[in-house]
């Protein structure tokens, strides 16, 4: 009875052995592991533009009349401010094409 | 009856019984029953009881919030340039020491636009290195997050890490490769997200997914 006792203390130092060959390499493989999962959201700093005014005639122009346009290749000027806040924010512009008042041509 | 008796000794008895035999076989098989067992293997088989390691994150939801730096942002939004919020979860560990790691997931946009990548601003194998060379205030030294990326660092159990893509320890041991065992406990994650130089896309709102994993030792 005695060698049978003092077998079990063997067999569990046998057992301690390979766990702790486990635990030395901490790899993420485990059968009994289990997870948990936590999603946060990132609200983020909204940037806007004001343009004042958002209508106006373009003027101060090349030629004889500073208020019309010349052909060819005349040039008019004209001047809008535009206030950004909040983010920091990169401005782009883009231009459509220029419509005709009385609906011909562009 | 003999028979059942014999089935239901323990195994490990059993094991001492085939040992008898083949002692009685080396001992020059005095007895004439033990001629009959020639060779003789035995085989134990135990079952080791393991405990069963779980983590429970609380809340399992969140949104970031203390928010500081960038530029034209509130306490409540992150602001661009590399702007950096806090949000906080509790990490609790049950069922014996383990080890516990977390791995965290590229940001998506709410607009389904193009989203942001997790970085470190240090080397990591299994992540992108930031790649803001303006690289004022990182923690620990690096780069900041740039265009699309964004950082998350860990703050658990008295030590701070990086997060990446793939499991990072929580509580690193005492050399840079190891991982420290922790006992049961509940303790709370503080996370610190730094967003990117610039964002691709405008949505108002993105969202990342963080994993935890416990593994027993």
């Amino acid at each position: 009875m005695r060698r049978h006792d003092s077998r079990f203390p063997a067999a569990r130092l046998h057992a301690t052995r390979v766990l702790m060959a486990g635990v030395g390499a901490p790899v993420v493989s485990g059968a009994t592991s289990t997870a948990g999962q936590f999603t946060a959201t990132i609200p983020l700093a909204v940037a806007s533009i004001t343009i004042n005014p958002d209508t106006g005639t373009f003027g101060s122009c090349t030629g004889d009349d500073a208020t019309a346009l010349t052909l060819p290749d005349g040039t008019c000027t004209t001047n809008v401010d535009f206030v950004e806040s909040g983010s920091a924010a990169d401005i782009d512009a883009s231009s459509t094409a220029a419509t005709p008042s009385d609906g011909g041509a562009e | 009856m003999k028979l059942i008796r014999a089935v239901r000794r323990p195994a490990a008895l059993r094991v001492l019984t085939a040992c008898a035999a083949v002692a009685l076989v080396a001992a020059g098989g005095g007895a004439s029953q033990a001629t009959a067992v020639t060779t003789t293997s035995a085989q134990y088989s135990g079952t080791v009881p393991f405990a069963v390691s779980s983590i429970t994150v609380s809340p399992q939801s969140g949104t970031f919030a203390h928010c500081t730096g960038g530029s034209g942002g509130t306490a409540t939004t992150l602001a661009l340039p590399n702007g950096r919020c806090r949000t906080s979860v509790t990490v609790t560990e049950g069922g014996g020491s383990a080890y516990v790691y977390a791995a965290a997931s590229d940001a998506t946009a709410a607009d389904g636009g193009k989203g942001w990548t997790l970085c470190v601003p240090s080397t990591k194998s299994d992540t992108p290195s930031c790649a803001n060379s303006d690289n004022a205030g990182v923690p620990g030294g690096g780069m900041l997050p740039g265009t699309d990326q964004f950082a998350l660092q860990a703050a658990f159990s008295k030590t701070t890490t990086w997060l990446g893509s793939t499991n990072t320890c929580l509580a690193p041991g005492s050399s840079p490769t190891s991982c420290a065992s922790l006992a049961s406990s509940s303790a709370p994650l503080n996370l610190t997200l730094f967003g990117p130089s610039q964002s691709t896309d405008d949505a108002s709102s993105f969202r990342v997914g963080i994993t935890f994993t416990v593994v027993p030792g």
